[in-house]
């Protein structure tokens, strides 16, 4: 290869790491704090905030427009609205108008609801974006952000005792599931930052919720089971309540779930919101608000299994369950004094489904009217009453903010103190060469962190001390090679001559020695696990990348020298010349 | 031509050193064990200050207020009904008193601040509360700060000792500068409750409340392990480390001869037991930190061995009559500088990390200054005297057998000696 070809291989490489590099940069540095505190809230949360950003718009640029204002509009104020509207007005082909008023924007929109939906998209995208930024950052640590995390084992012997049998394979997934549900609806969604649930291993689950550092919060979320039951829905009231909400968008306090105007819930009476299944399996707000009896009309701990089937003429999916003999009476006289009524499936506060009474029911339930998905969720749901999982934490771990700040500051202090001496001492004892080393330094550092953020891995003081270390030894392959130099140096070779013997009788040396600790690195990467799997990680990357950068980048610069600067020695010690 | 160190002179020395230095440490295993680590050892580890309270923080309005403190500044994120944030940070720099940071406070729509402490403290003291990222309410949520002197609360260890007696098992060890008041509290899980997990953490709470006033009380980070899990991880290490050496002797036995790869694996050995043997002896704790550093030492120490044996290999090749012991030691002191130059590039490296950094990691780059030096010995001192042993006890026997051959050939008549000479 040419030097040109060379360099731009260089250069390419550095370009990659710098891409990969950028998200963490921008998300850690030019971010806003509060755009931040937006985009780490859930999905549910984003979305809500869409909803009702774009709906007070849309109320106060109505009564602006009834109003027949004809000032221009408040530019800041109004900035997703106007973007909403210029970009309708493009897909239109339609002419922007010459001055933008409340009118104006609201006629480049079809209807009342495509300018709720464009306003509302532009804002969940603005943020979206902000949230991609962050999942593509390096993440930090739990020992470095400050947090809480968990990992709780799910006791399957004991509900195997309590069925009698061994569980099967799919009993096993089936428990695991109603776990990581009943985790799901009991894990504080409104805290300030999305919480991680996910199985690990057979029979474990991992939670982790950054920010929030109180210990006894996971007893909340572990102790007790699920408050499952079956509401009865006051459908007028429901309505009213739509219309309400449908006026003022914002009147619903979400912590309290009442509204200022109480003649709209009678007592006893309360509001709930209803939620299904999104794809990624998560909760998600249907955006529909019903008013439901305060006490449920029979509570969950009455059945005794749930499963689906499909029935046999219509081919629908449906759900069935079934009840315990005094649920099976409770339920009868609920069901008999309710007939064509709304009921509620409600987990937690939450409505998971709802469906009207045909008729009056006794223990053996069928449920329809659900897509195949809907109803194997319900069903997982109302096994979750009938066969709680026990859950009890095995290593929980719990961080101040405070104290991970700390760590930060020591990891990016020990660092830089290590890397600017290892430089000053190439310098030092190398000389001339020692800009060579400091050059692949540097760039093995940046395609280090880059590779980092690329694999999306989390970086922890465990793993800033595997870097700091890893950039000690990835000096060893510029050593190797300068001593071999120094040696053809001495023998009285010139500067071509040398630099050439130095490289090729270097080679076999620095690839067996950093094979060696690759075999090592990759081993341990691949059977252990946590903190030894992201050590043995970042020893890896930083093994392949010195390997790139003394072999490659420093015998560039090497020859750029030779040939371009025309030097004719080589500096590499106080001693030989 | 530099002068060729006859390296193996010292090898007897240098052997029994090492078997001596590892016996004891195996012994010393064997008698005290590891100082466990919460990691290894089932219970719970709590971080907990005893600072008074400087000012109670509430929050009464639309959306919610979240509050959180850093070494710098004070963060107020509120979050309107709406969704939209707006974010207050308020640094230390700019309101040097609590007082003026307490009035400050209060400026935030809806965020009404008393103040406990005297106003005149310096606002740097400030500490958050136990639950760092508080959302606020309306129930008061207090915030501490690191005092001093008078005001400081009197928590010594025997104190807090005192006030864990229902605990039983009760590790008590002082974190920070002198004069601070703050402990690392460890709690052994007996495994008689099954219940302990959940329990654990507000009971300990509960009872540091009790002695110590309930706002006086700051946990700043709690770890819980499990016995379950402590056993799964301390096999998992084991298993993956041995993996590591059978990988680390495959490729050497192909690359090399398999005497010089079991040499490699025995030298790496030799670190990791010099440093389990540190760790015994020193009672640092043992724990992943501990493990990584360890993992470190492997990998460095392979990597510092193949060098010197890839010369050893190329002096045999240019030189193929000349005993092993020669081209040995010719090729450990042609590397030597190299040797040199690189382990002190990553004791750099570890001392940087351990001046600057605390706890474990602090623990974890002492033990990795130890393995360095076992590791850059050892692949002269064990790694090159066990192949040195082995070709010279080969050698031994060739000039044996030889010598016996010729014996025979000379006791034996004529022809059988021609069919050799074939």
């Amino acid at each position: 290869m040419s030097k040109i070809q060379r360099l731009l291989v260089i250069l390419a490489v550095i370009a990659v790491s710098f891409a990969f590099l950028w998200p963490t940069v921008s998300w850690y540095w030019l971010t806003p704090k509060a755009d931040q505190a937006l985009a780490v809230g859930s999905l549910e949360q984003i979305r809500d905030y869409a909803r009702k950003m774009a709906k007070t718009d849309l109320v106060a640029l109505e009564a602006d427009a009834a109003s027949a204002n004809p000032a221009p509009l408040d530019q800041t104020r109004y900035a997703t609205a106007f973007q909403a509207a210029s970009k309708a007005y493009d897909l239109s082909k339609k002419a922007k108008p010459a001055s933008w008023t409340a009118k104006s924007v609201l006629a480049a929109f079809d209807s009342e609801k495509t300018a709720n939906d464009s306003i509302e998209n532009v804002y969940r995208s603005k943020v979206l974006s902000v949230k991609s930024r962050q999942k593509k950052a390096i993440k930090l640590g739990l020992d470095l952000s400050g947090g809480m995390s968990a990992t709780i084992q799910a006791n399957l012997d004991a509900l195997s005792a309590k069925l009698g049998h061994k569980l099967s394979a799919a009993e096993r997934d089936d428990a695991m599931k109603r776990a990581i549900e009943s985790l799901n609806s009991r894990i504080d969604k409104f805290g300030l930052t999305e919480p991680t649930i996910r199985q690990q291993g057979d029979d474990k689950i991992y939670i982790e919720m950054p920010g929030a550092a109180d210990p006894t919060k996971l007893n909340d979320i572990l102790m007790g089971r699920g408050n499952l039951g079956f509401y009865m829905v006051d459908s007028a009231s429901t309505s009213k309540l739509e219309n309400y909400l449908a006026q003022n968008p914002l009147a619903l306090d979400e912590k309290t779930m009442t509204v200022p105007d109480k003649t709209i819930v009678p007592d006893g009476f309360v509001i709930r919101k209803q939620y299904k299944k999104d794809s990624y399996g998560l909760d998600e707000f249907t955006g529909r608000y019903m008013v439901i009896n305060a006490t449920p009309g029979l509570d969950g701990n009455h059945i005794t299994n749930a499963t689906t089937s499909t029935d046999s003429i219509t081919g629908q999916p449906e759900t069935n369950f079934q009840l315990d003999k005094e649920g099976g009476n409770i339920f009868y006289q609920m069901t008999s004094a309710h007939v064509k009524e709304l009921m509620a499936v409600v987990l937690d506060d939450k409505i998971k489904a709802a469906a009207t009474i045909s008729e009056p029911i006794r223990d053996s339930v069928r449920m329809t009217g659900f897509s195949a998905d809907e109803a194997s969720n319900l069903a997982l749901i109302l096994r979750t009453a009938a066969l709680p999982v026990e859950l009890t934490p095995v290593k929980s771990q719990a961080v101040g903010a405070s104290l991970g700040e700390d760590a930060v500051h020591q990891g990016v202090k020990a660092i830089t103190v290590g890397f600017v001496l290892i430089i000053v001492f190439m310098l030092l004892y190398y000389r001339g060469a020692g800009i060579n080393a400091a050059l692949a330094q540097i760039i093995n550092l940046i395609i280090m962190i880059g590779v980092l953020s690329a694999f999306g891995l989390t970086l922890t003081l465990a793993s800033i001390a595997g870097f700091v270390l890893t950039i000690g030894m990835s000096v060893d392959a510029n050593v190797l090679i300068f001593e071999r130099m120094k040696e053809e140096l001495r023998e009285g070779k010139g500067r071509i001559a040398a630099i050439k013997a130095g490289f090729n009788k270097a080679f076999w040396t620095i690839m067996d020695s950093n094979l060696t600790t690759l075999i090592a690195a990759l081993v341990l990467s691949q059977i252990g696990s946590g903190p030894i799997q992201g050590f043995a990680i970042s020893l890896s990357i930083g093994t392949i990348s010195s390997l790139f950068t003394a072999l490659f980048v420093s015998h560039l610069v090497f020859d750029f020298e030779t040939d371009v600067l025309k030097m004719k020695h080589v500096s590499i010690s106080w001693r030989v010349k | 031509m530099k002068r060729v160190i006859q390296f193996d002179k010292a090898f007897k020395f240098t052997v029994a050193i090492s078997v001596l230095v590892i016996a004891a440490g195996l012994v010393g295993l064997g008698v005290m064990g590891f100082n466990n680590g919460v990691d290894f050892q089932a219970g719970l580890n709590s971080d907990v200050a005893f600072v008074p309270p400087s000012m109670s923080l509430t929050f009464q309005g639309e959306g919610s207020m979240a509050f959180s403190v850093t070494n710098d500044d004070a963060t107020f994120i509120a979050r309107a009904t709406t969704g939209d944030s707006k974010s207050y940070t308020f640094a230390f720099a700019d309101y040097p008193t609590l007082q003026a940071m307490a009035d400050a406070f209060n400026k935030v729509p809806g965020v009404s601040a008393q103040l406990i402490a005297p106003g005149s403290t310096d606002s740097k003291f400030l500490l958050g509360t136990s639950q760092t990222d508080s959302a606020l309410g309306d129930k008061p949520a207090v915030l501490h700060y690191a005092a001093s002197g008078a005001s400081a609360i009197k928590a010594d260890a025997t104190a807090v000792r005192d006030a864990l007696k229902s605990f039983g098992n009760v590790s008590i060890q002082h974190v920070g500068e002198e004069g601070s008041t703050e402990y690392m509290i460890r709690l052994q899980d007996p495994g008689t409750d099954p219940e302990f997990s959940k329990t654990i953490v507000p009971k300990l709470t509960e009872e540091l409340a009790k002695t110590f006033g309930p706002d006086n009380v700051l946990v700043k980070q709690s770890d819980f392990v499990g016995a379950q899990f402590s056993r799964s991880l301390a096999t998992q290490a084991l298993i993956a480390v041995l993996a590591a050496f059978v990988g680390i002797l495959i490729y050497c036995a192909l690359r090399f001869k398999p005497n010089f790869a079991i040499g490699a694996v025995l030298s790496v050995i030799h670190d990791a037991l010099v440093m389990v043997a540190f760790i015994v002896f020193t009672r640092m704790e043992f724990n992943t930190s501990t493990i990584a550093a360890i993992l470190t030492i492997v990998g460095y120490s392979i990597n510092d061995t193949i060098v010197i044996y890839d010369r050893i290999r190329e002096k045999i090749k240019f030189n193929p009559g000349a005993p092993f012991r020669d081209n040995m030691n010719r090729g450990v002191t042609e590397t030597l500088s190299r040797t040199f130059i690189t382990v002190a590039t990553v004791l750099i490296a570890a001392i940087s990390l351990a001046v600057f950094t605390k706890g474990d990691i602090h623990d974890m780059s002492i033990a990795l200054i130890v393995g360095l030096v076992s590791g850059t010995y050892s692949s002269v001192f064990i790694a090159s005297a066990f192949v040195d042993g082995w070709e010279t006890l080969a050698q031994k026997k060739a000039t044996k057998r030889k010598a016996a051959e010729v014996a025979a050939a000379l006791a034996k008549p004529a022809p059988a000696a021609g069919n050799k000479a074939k």
